[in-house]
């Protein structure tokens, strides 16, 4: 009978799948990898982090056409923005070609913090994939720093 | 007051996930963040006074 498949923290057949799924929901592609910690506190602080800034503009967030800019920051949660975006949540808001994006009146009042948690979960987000290749792919540098600071600890001053 | 605790959950959440995606730590993450959490606290309080002071000597 075949054994079931089990990811290792260097494996690196399994990285590119890892990272789609960290790029979807943060802190997954640590936990799959066997990184616990920084898994735990990657979903529990950026998907509320992302989803309250959601709450926060009223789905606005996620416009690419009113944040043009903000939306390529927001994309670091793919697994909150994509749907959110194939769904139009936030393009309902756009006025028609004619009239001025000045005349929108019916801006929720925390629209522009809403916009801003959810640039920031983003930004974390990729910082958090990063951080999951440097890890995956040079695990022995951190080996290494780890003894050296044991190393450094046990010898006298 | 609200900007302040806005800016207390941003500056809390980026610390906080810089902290666990940079260990190995020098200290346990609990003291790393604490210590984070006291400085940005300081700095809050320091800013606060200073521009307290300014607005009460000019303003």
């Amino acid at each position: 009978m075949a054994e079931p498949k089990t990811r290792t923290k260097n494996d690196k057949k399994t990285l590119p799948v890892d990272l789609l799924l960290a790029w979807f929901v943060p802190g997954a592609g640590h936990l799959i990898r066997g990184f616990k910690r920084q898994g735990i506190i990657t979903l529990v602080l950026v998907v509320p982090l992302f989803f309250v800034g959601l709450l926060m503009s009223d789905n606005e967030a996620v416009s690419r056409e009113l944040h043009p800019y903000a939306f390529f920051a927001e994309l670091g949660v793919a697994g909150g923005t994509l749907p959110l975006l194939a769904l139009g949540l936030g393009s309902d808001k756009v006025l028609p070609d004619e009239e001025s994006i000045k005349e929108y009146q019916d801006v929720p009042a925390w629209n522009d913090t809403g916009v801003l948690f959810c640039c920031i979960a983003g930004l974390l987000n990729f910082l958090a994939i990063f951080d999951l290749v440097d890890r995956s792919l040079s695990p022995p540098r951190l080996v290494a720093r780890k003894a050296e600071e044991v190393t450094s600890e046990g010898s006298p001053a | 007051m609200v900007h302040v605790l806005v800016f207390l959950v941003l500056t809390l959440t980026v610390g906080a996930v810089n902290l666990s995606l940079s260990e190995p730590l020098e200290r346990p993450f609990a003291k790393e963040f604490a210590n984070y959490a006291l400085v940005v606290a300081g700095g809050i309080m320091a800013f606060t006074a200073m521009i307290m002071t300014l607005m009460a000597l000019f303003v």
